[in-house]
């Protein structure tokens, strides 16, 4: 069983810690995602699992064996870089080759070149040069490349980046089939959920230098840690906490939308940093009275708008856009009132009239037992 | 930079020599030698001697030289006239590049060619064919009388700006449509396409988008089209009718007429500060240049000139350019022309079109060029070819050097180190040519090289100038390369030494044979410090035209040009040939 | 595999390409250097190049001949100019290579005598040469003439003739002005040219220092010409740059500062005889400066002996009677006869009022530089400048001042770059 080990990884770029005490361990055989916005170290850590770069501190252990300043000819990883980097004055074929060329170690080098070219699906393409190909078939060659060595380890530092939609799909699927073939454990740097969504085994979030949360990838997804992991995940209609007040059995969470209070019991962590609001929203109730400078009428609002009783969460918004999805439901985006810049998208069923008008406003109800608090 | 010192050494010792400390510390070793030793030995040596001779002059003190009158006005107008002179360089050089870059035409690497051939002949064979065609009763002028029907001519060459403007513009367009093409094909078209599709008008996408881009080799072209023109020598002292003269005619002048080497030494220290400082502002300038770069992706395809399919507009910007592109064609070649029609137009009516050529090959002129012409020849170009190996093996050497930072560190950096060694290299290009002579000539008179081997000095004279062109080509085309390509390469296995030899010198090979091409050039028509250094034998073509002036036989000289101009023609292509069969993508 | 061994095939051939360039070169210019080992040589000559060297007559084969050394033990260095010849024996003054230079003429001198770079020789051969030869080059025979000639507006008869110019054979330096000749006479630079120095001496004796209270023939001052000349005079910086601008039609100069000999060449090479000399004639007198080049011994030389034998010879007979058709000069051995030809085309010295007797050659020693120095500020203070800028101080702060803000927003630039893109 290989496993690869990460412990307390730091490093540090115009002094600041982009990587900050990084712990993981990665085993074999599976795909684990680095998921995080891009300049948070995510190339770096790959960088360091590659050896092209060098922590300031911590070890990287493969099998028990401290690999921190292995040279990365020495580490058998395979590299795909973010965007098509092949070797441009050679053919597919010299490209691909290259690694088989340089490791004379490696025996059937014809029997690896047409199993990595059947397995990227290239065998047509073989003696045309990089710059003759498309974005999707120069990172195909550039997998292939990486693939031929036969690496305990290939990292991906976002393939599909830079890709048209239909030959992202394609490849991302081609990558998960080449893992379950060839067993290899793969190591995937991307800022995108969707792709993680689709190819992790496990997620691992990346934020302030630090691993915010490892798992694998429903757990990830349906209990984000905290804001930021829930960000980085793509959730929409989520909120940051920015300050927690307890008042006897109830907490007073105040979010960039407005105060909630909600009970104690619900809360599922002492100190949780954000909530999710769900997409299907039961009443949204025209406001035809309402004047957006009456300040008044906030004032009651908001002070009616914890309804013990009830236990809603009430706001004001205005409709910014009505998409129509050509399906019983429409999706709407609304800003909130008073600061309009915080929007959040909602479904809708098609039987509830609306208008755009910009000085209508309504009304929302949220239950507490719908929205997620993290 | 992400690595520190701690780590780098336990690394060593655990994996061995991973960077090859050993070989780079034996090329900085070379390097270092060479340059001591040719270079910056011989220019203390003429400061010492400048200072320790004890006559008169040395009463002047370093205040009363510098504000002399005469090198004042020398410093303002070499100046004035370099930062005019690159001004039209630009101009002509940038619309140039950019179409050569573009379009793929017949004829566009003759015509490359036939650019850069000016650039590389000494300035003796260009006055004779500029003042043919530029000067007072020339082509231009002639043609001008007969049209406007007036007495005087359109130019007037000598104790001008405008000759001596054009006569560097003349001379150093080439430079700028170099930098330009490499530059231009390495574009980002993504970027431009973006920029387009987002409706960006034609000016602010040169502007925001090509001109980053191009920036740093815009800036080194036009650096070096200064350097040039402001330590322009024999074209101010043949067209400045001694009214105008630059810095390096006054510090000539200084030294060699005068023999007053105090003043001379410290003009020419003047000159070399000054040049240090703009190397230093180019240097600091070029920081930027490995980010626009590292990720670029070059999608560039030539477009062909094709006239249909074309809206009257564009077809009407197209005839524009090639318009363009024929006045300066036109403009670059009419000198050749001249001195060629001038070698076969016979003086007086006993000669024949090829008196010129019988003469010189009939061996009478031989006691004047000091060897018979075939001598000539095989001096010049063993010379040649001696300099540009040598310069190609340093080119290399400063390479490994430079590339040592790569394989450590994500972000390029420039090391205080690299820019000390590229001022160290640069250097010998900006100090003025008479300096360099006399340093070489000081330093060595006594030594076993100066009495019984001169060519070896000869050829160190022509490395240390041709030296600072080759490697700046070439790191500039390394600067280029991605860094990740290097990345990769090294985790799929290849050592450091296999990723130099396959991804790295293919990548660079195209410069560092246009580096190659320019040394070799620059050897042959080099004139200045042969010239001080050369004795007997030794003398190589641009000499012996320089020689054959004093004969009253124009022809003979024209001759003798008409063969410097066909032989670099004739290395261009051979060399050119090789490098595109054989060496190059 | 076949295209394999063809790709080794094709590199060996270019190594053996290169492998074959380099032994050539070795076998061209090594055996050759070794050769130049062997023969220590007897005596170094240090000279310029044009010495002789037209139509051409091999002076060291003739001492060779002469004097039984080997022709490979009598080393030859030609420079480019005269002017080198000095620069060359101040590098090596501390240990003289050349025993004997050669072409040194009445203005450089006193370079040499500066520098102390000549020793003083009166050879045997000095009575056959005419003492005010010797005078007016150097009375202490550091230098010792071996010809002579005067300086000469040539013309081509052609292009300017009495038709065209009346007075073309009674002319004065004023009188070129008056008549606007100036535009059509190339003059080479006096700080770069011996010739051009000689017609810088030739309008100070005519005109005058009022500095030095040296009055001249007309009492004026000579800076005043050049004031009005320069705009219209073609200044070269050789005797072979004026000469391709006077022989180019095209340029309209037919009239060049030479020597009062040319004319002897173009006849007697056969170029034809339209080639005319004038000189000027202030005060009723033919008006010209003579230039008179030596040869001298290198103070500190080796071969002392050797070099005088060769200086004795230089001015005999054989070959002084080479110097009027090789170096197209008098020759200064009085015993020499020149050519009927040579002597009915050129200006014969004894004919004309020498201007060198007006001037001392203490007073040249004390002047010459200042003189030259003057000149030059004359001509470069007439040089168009360009408006804006009149003070090089102004000019230098508005180049530095821009090249500043250049740097600065590039600061800028990369600082934003740096905060914009961290690793990503």
């Amino acid at each position: 069983m290989k496993k690869l080990e990460i412990i307390n990884l730091r490093l540090k770029y115009q002094k600041e810690y982009i990587l900050d005490g990084l712990n993981l361990t990665i085993h074999e055989g599976e795909i684990i995602v680095f998921l995080g916005q891009s300049g948070c170290g995510k190339t770096s850590l790959l960088k360091i699992l590659l050896g092209i770069l060098t922590p300031d501190e911590g070890t990287v252990r493969l099998n028990e064996q401290d690999i921190t300043f292995l040279p990365p000819q020495k580490r058998k990883m395979g590299y795909v870089p973010q965007a098509q980097v092949l070797f441009p004055h050679m053919t597919v074929k010299e490209n691909i080759m290259f690694g088989l060329n340089v490791n004379k170690s490696l025996t059937q080098p014809d029997r690896r070149y047409r199993q990595a070219l059947a397995l990227t699906q290239l065998t047509e393409f073989e003696n045309r040069f990089p710059d003759e190909l498309s974005g999707g078939q120069q990172q195909r060659v550039a997998l292939a490349r990486a693939l031929v060595i036969e690496p305990q380890f290939l990292l991906l530092d976002e393939p599909l980046s830079s890709i048209d939609a239909t030959g992202r799909e394609e490849l991302a699927l081609m990558i998960r089939l080449i893992q379950q073939e060839t067993n290899t454990t793969i190591i995937y740097v991307t800022h995108n959920h969707e792709e993680a969504k689709m190819l992790a085994d496990r997620i691992a979030v990346l934020f302030d230098g630090k691993i915010q949360q490892i798992g694998h990838t429903p757990d990830v997804y349906s209990h984000p840690k905290n804001y930021q992991v829930a960000k980085i995940l793509g959730k929409e209609n989520i909120w940051s906490i920015i300050e927690i007040l307890k008042q006897n059995d109830f907490v007073i969470l105040k979010t960039n939308l407005g105060s909630i209070i909600i009970h104690e019991d619900l809360l599922k962590s002492n100190s949780p940093t954000g909530i999710e609001l769900p997409l299907n929203i039961y009443s949204l109730e025209p406001l035809p009275d309402f004047e957006s400078n009456s300040s008044s009428y906030i004032e009651n609002e908001s002070s009616t708008n914890i309804d013990e009783k009830k236990k809603e969460f009430i706001f004001i918004c205005k409709i910014n856009a009505i998409i129509d999805q050509k399906s019983e439901y429409k999706k709407i985006i609304l800003c909130i009132w008073p600061n309009y810049s915080e929007i959040i998208k909602i479904f809708i069923s098609n039987d509830v009239e609306l208008s755009c008008s910009s000085n209508l406003f309504y009304r929302i109800r949220i239950p507490w037992s719908d929205f997620v608090i993290f | 930079m992400i690595t520190n010192r701690r780590n780098k050494s336990k690394l060593k010792k655990k994996f061995g020599v991973l960077t090859p400390f050993g070989v780079v510390l034996i090329c900085l070793l070379v390097l270092v030698a060479f340059f001591l030793t040719f270079f910056y030995f011989p220019l203390g040596t003429v400061f010492q001697f400048a200072f320790s001779l004890n006559d008169f002059e040395s009463s002047k003190t370093f205040a009363e030289i510098i504000s002399y009158s005469l090198n004042l006005r020398a410093l303002q107008f070499s100046l004035i006239e370099a930062l005019i002179s690159t001004f039209f360089c630009l101009g002509l050089g940038i619309p140039v590049g950019i179409f050569i870059a573009k379009y793929h035409f017949k004829g566009r690497k003759i015509f490359l060619q036939i650019m850069t051939i000016p650039f590389v002949l000494p300035p003796i064979v260009v006055l004779i064919g500029f003042v043919i065609v530029y000067g007072d009763g020339g082509w231009i002028n002639t043609l001008w009388k007969s049209i406007s029907s007036e007495s005087y001519g359109l130019l007037s060459i000598y104790g001008s700006y405008v000759g001596i403007i054009l006569a560097h513009v003349f001379y150093n367009i080439s430079v700028v449509v170099q930098f330009m093409i490499p530059a231009w094909q390495q574009l980002n078209y993504d970027q431009i396409d973006v920029a387009r599709s987002i409706g960006a008008s034609q000016w602010k996408i040169f502007w925001k988008i090509v001109f980053p881009q191009i920036r740093s080799s815009l800036i080194s072209s036009a650096l070096l089209v200064f350097i040039y023109s402001f330590n322009s020598f024999a074209i101010v002292l043949y067209l400045g009718n001694a009214q105008l003269q630059t810095l390096e005619v006054r510090i000539y002048k200084l030294m060699q007429v005068s023999f007053d080497y105090r003043s001379g030494t410290i003009l020419a220290i003047m000159q070399l500060l000054i040049n240090i400082l703009l190397i230093l502002a180019y240097l600091q300038l070029d920081r930027s240049k490995i980010r626009t770069n590292s990720n670029a992706k070059s999608t560039f395809e030539y477009k062909h000139i094709i006239f249909h399919n074309l809206s009257k507009t564009q077809k009407m910007k197209l005839i524009g350019r090639v318009f363009f592109l024929g006045i300066v064609l036109i403009f670059e070649i009419l000198p050749l022309i001249a001195v060629i029609i001038t070698a076969f137009t016979p003086i007086g009516e006993s000669n024949s079109i090829f008196t010129g050529f019988s003469l010189l090959f009939s061996s009478s002129y031989d006691p004047l060029l000091g060897a018979s012409i075939f001598r000539l020849l095989i001096n010049t170009l063993i010379f040649a070819f001696i300099t540009m190996i040598i310069t190609q093996i340093f080119t290399f050497a400063i390479l490994l050097i430079y590339r040592r930072r790569y394989h450590s560190i994500s972000q390029y950096k420039y090391s205080s180190i690299d820019k000390i060694l590229a001022l160290f290299i640069i250097l010998p290009m900006a100090t003025s040519t008479i300096t360099l002579a006399l340093g070489l000539f000081l330093q060595f008179k006594d030594s076993i090289l100066y009495l019984k081997y001169p060519w070896v000095l000869i050829i160190a004279a022509h490395i240390l100038i041709g030296v600072p062109f080759a490697t700046r080509t070439v790191i500039n085309a390394y600067n280029r390369i991605d860094t990740e390509l290097i990345n990769v390469a090294s985790t799929l296995g290849a050592s450091n030494w296999v990723i130099f030899r396959k991804i790295e010198f293919p990548l660079i090979k195209r410069s560092l044979f246009i580096g190659a091409l320019f040394s070799f050039a620059i050897s042959i028509g080099e004139f200045g410090a042969t010239n001080f250094l050369a004795r007997g034998k030794f003398g190589t073509l641009s000499l012996a035209i320089s020689k054959l002036m004093y004969t009253r036989n124009i022809q003979l000289t024209a001759s003798m040009a008409t063969i410097l101009i066909a032989i670099t023609f004739l290395s261009f292509i051979i060399i050119q040939h090789l490098g595109e069969s054989r060496f190059c993508i | 595999m076949i295209k394999m061994k063809f790709k080794i095939m094709k590199k060996n051939r270019v190594f053996e390409v290169m492998l074959l360039f380099c032994l050539f070169f070795g076998i061209f210019i090594f055996p050759h250097s070794i050769r130049a080992v062997a023969s220590e040589p007897k005596l170094t000559i240090y000279t310029y190049e044009s010495l002789l060297a037209d139509p051409g007559y091999d002076f060291i084969e003739g001492y060779s001949n002469y004097s039984g050394i080997p022709k490979d033990q009598i080393q030859l260095v030609a420079l480019e100019d005269a002017n080198s010849l000095i620069t060359r024996l101040l590098g090596e003054k501390e240990s003289p290579v050349a025993d004997v230079v050669i072409g040194l003429d009445n203005s450089l001198i006193f370079e040499a005598k500066r520098y102390n770079l000549l020793k003083p020789y009166s050879s045997p051969l000095i009575e056959n040469i005419s003492s005010s030869l010797i005078n007016n080059l150097d009375p202490d025979h550091y230098l010792l003439p071996y010809d002579y000639g005067i300086i000469a507006f040539n013309y081509d008869q052609l292009r300017v003739n009495t038709t065209t110019v009346p007075d073309l054979e009674n002319l004065t330096l004023n009188k070129i002005l008056d008549l606007d000749l100036a535009k059509k006479i190339v003059v080479e630079d006096p700080t770069l040219s011996s010739p051009g120095l000689g017609f810088l001496l030739w309008t100070i004796a005519v005109f005058g220092d009022p500095s030095i209270n040296f009055t001249g023939i007309l009492g004026d001052d000579w800076r005043n010409w050049w004031k009005s000349a320069a705009e219209d005079l073609r200044i070269a910086n050789s005797w072979g740059a004026a000469f391709d601008i006077y022989d180019e039609p095209n340029e309209n100069r037919p009239i060049m500062l030479s020597y009062g000999t040319s004319p002897a060449y173009t006849v007697c090479q056969g170029w034809g005889d339209n080639l005319k000399a004038f000189l000027s004639h202030e005060n009723g007198t033919s008006n010209a400066w003579l230039q008179i080049e030596g040869i001298g011994l290198v103070n500190g030389a080796s071969h002392t002996i050797e070099g005088q034998h060769f200086i004795d010879w230089f001015l005999g007979e054989e070959l002084q009677s080479q110097i009027a058709e090789n170096n197209w000069m008098y020759p200064a051995n009085q015993q020499v006869q020149v050519s009927s030809c040579f002597n009915s085309a050129a200006i014969n010295p004894d004919d004309v009022n020498i201007l060198n007797n007006l001037i001392t050659t203490s007073m040249l020693e004390s002047n010459l530089a200042k003189w030259k120095q003057d000149w030059e500020e004359t001509m470069v203070m007439k040089s168009p400048g360009i408006s804006g800028f009149q003070n090089p101080f102004l000019f230098v702060f508005a180049i530095s001042f821009s090249l500043g803000v250049i740097l600065l927003l590039q600061q800028r630039k990369i600082f934003q770059l740096r905060k914009n893109v961290s690793p990503a």
